[in-house]
């Protein structure tokens, strides 16, 4: 746990375990972390000050700014744990933009958190420029009209992202 | 699929058929299609598919319709409800589907 940490480079405070973030175009197909698989009502419950639901909001609110397109999803991008979640990732890799995904069942923490933060109730939740875009539906809808395709391209420009493929 | 029937479903038409004044709601519980998902708890009613036609979503973006629904349902979505796929529509944009 710690060394994914490590890799992270520490982006999110240390004392948050949101273990499964990961870079959703990097990370290989079938390849679960062995943590994932531990059900969140399965781990031990520590009950949260107001405080540190503060700080779970501004942690949050320090990685959709920071981070130019951002999913909080239930699973990993190489393996969705709902339907919705799902489609959103199979979207968003079709459109090929880069994006960071944060698994909400890793963490009740962040599961709750995302939701006060966004002030939605449901998951996946996608945000684009630190401004929430919306969930399953609104992805959709805005992937069928070319919208999504647009704003994605604005956050991250295609033409760098080739450029560094090279 | 099929026409939703439960307590919760009772419920969530209620409140929107008094909040929105629908022209049209069609409330379809898809929970079935979730059974065996890591957080079904085996009550069902956690997953519907929703559409609603109410001229109250008039220069509103989707978001901000969405969200209306959302607060609409707060309690039920705290209480079980884990997914809604939402349609909002005002008469203008489903004209066809306005009238049943």
């Amino acid at each position: 746990m710690l060394s994914v940490w490590a890799r992270q480079g520490g982006v999110i405070g240390s004392r948050l375990r949101w273990v499964s973030l990961v870079d959703g175009r990097r990370f290989s197909s079938g390849q679960v972390d062995k943590e994932e698989e531990s059900d969140p009502d399965f781990q031990p419950q520590v009950k949260k000050s107001a405080s540190d639901q503060d700080d779970v909001s501004k942690e949050i609110d320090k990685i959709v700014k920071e981070t130019p397109v951002v999913l909080f999803m239930k699973g990993l991008p190489s393996a969705p744990q709902c339907g919705f979640s799902y489609k959103t990732v199979q979207i968003l890799n079709t459109l090929g933009s880069e994006y960071r995904a944060f698994n909400v069942l890793s963490s009740n923490e962040l599961r709750e958190g995302i939701k006060k933060y966004s002030q939605w109730p449901t998951i996946p939740q996608l945000f684009v420029k630190g401004e929430f875009i919306g969930g399953c539906d609104i992805v959709e809808g805005m992937n069928s009209s070319g919208d999504l395709k647009k704003l994605l391209d604005s956050a991250v420009p295609p033409s760098k992202d080739a450029e560094q493929k090279k | 699929m099929s026409v939703a029937r439960g307590v919760y479903s009772a419920r969530i038409r209620e409140k929107l058929t008094q909040a929105l004044n629908p022209s049209r709601l069609v409330l379809i519980d898809e929970s079935h299609k979730h059974a065996g998902h890591r957080e079904d708890s085996g009550l069902g009613e956690t997953h519907f598919r929703l559409e609603i036609v109410s001229s109250s979503f008039e220069g509103e973006r989707l978001v901000a319709r969405h969200r209306k629904v959302y607060d609409i349902l707060k309690d039920e979505l705290d209480e079980r409800v884990h997914a809604l796929s939402l349609s909002t529509k005002t008469p203008e944009e489903a004209p066809e589907e306005a009238t049943e």
